[in-house]
């Protein structure tokens, strides 16, 4: 099942990476998460030619933002007890095409597929208001927000795949396409 | 009121004589549970009887969606303040600041922003 903006076209090509994490009674722990955004952020702006310093800064900050909001998602909602996740990451000219996988239950699927498509159709702007309410009067432990701050300041294209496992559980492939760099 | 809030990357803390609260290096907490010490402090001081409260964003390098809710929620809750004025001041060679600062007039018209 496919869900939003999903390219089923993206090839590996070289300078690109894939990482898996496999399990065995590993734990990444929350600032893992971010000092591997930070890395894989430093990476890329090495691939963008001929950059200002502030178009430096940019690519450091998009991809980090875009790697950190994704990877967190995948180890916050990942239902296997082993880890079990991997990021894929793709460039072409100033885009960058980033895939995250996890896996999650059947039941958590159902209602996932339904958040999205709510988010995917909803006004960016009213959907981040109506949210940021919502957090207010339910006091809720996750923000909601990652997906939407992509979409409305960072220009992302999100899609979704979903694949069923011999396990019993689905494998969810999250894709965000976005420019490294706004304004070229 | 503890007006001090010090991470290994981040350093918050709340200067009363200018009404301001300033945040320094990069915040990327796991979820709002762990915002809820500067969730605290931004509403102690608003309930501390001043006129106008200032967040100095000049030195936040970077802040992750847990963050920005933490922000956004406290911008919209001072619609029920009106005898406050809220007044941010960023950084505009931040890139997160120029794209997710501009949203919080979505939720306070009257917000002030500036930017260096």
């Amino acid at each position: 099942m496919l869900v939003g903006d999903f390219d089923t076209n993206v090839k590996m090509d070289a300078g690109d990476i894939y990482l898996k994490f496999y399990s065995d009674n590993f734990t990444l722990n929350w600032e893992q998460a971010s000092k591997l955004a930070d890395y894989l952020s430093h990476y890329y702006t090495q691939s963008v030619l001929s950059c200002t310093e502030s178009q430096h800064k940019e690519v450091l900050n998009n991809v980090s933002y875009v790697v950190n909001e994704l990877f967190e998602n995948s180890i916050k909602f990942n239902s296997a007890s082993d880890l079990d996740v991997s990021i894929q990451i793709n460039t072409q000219e100033n885009n960058i095409t980033l895939i995250t996988t996890n896996n999650l239950s059947k039941e958590k699927v159902t209602k996932f597929a339904a958040f999205l498509k709510n988010l995917l159709a909803a006004d960016p702007e009213a959907y981040l208001v109506e949210k940021i309410t919502e957090n207010i009067e339910k006091d809720t432990s996750g923000s909601g927000l990652g997906y939407i701050t992509l979409i409305l300041n960072y220009h992302a294209k999100l899609g979704f795949k979903f694949e069923e496992q011999d396990n019993g559980l689905v494998k969810v492939f999250t894709m965000a396409k976005m420019p490294m760099i706004s304004d070229i | 009121m503890n007006t001090e809030i010090k991470g290994e990357h981040y350093h918050v803390w709340y200067d009363e004589e200018n009404h301001s609260i300033a945040f320094n290096g990069s915040l990327r907490l796991n979820g709002s549970n762990s915002y809820e010490p500067i969730s605290k402090l931004l509403k102690e001081v608003s309930e501390s009887g001043i006129d106008s409260i200032l967040l100095d964003l000049r030195e936040l390098e970077f802040l992750n969606s847990s963050g920005i809710n933490t922000f956004y929620k406290f911008v919209m809750s001072m619609k029920a303040k009106p005898n406050i004025q809220v007044k941010v001041l960023g950084n505009s060679e931040t890139p997160w600041q120029k794209k997710s600062l501009e949203n919080m007039k979505c939720f306070l018209k009257t917000i002030e922003l500036d930017y260096i």
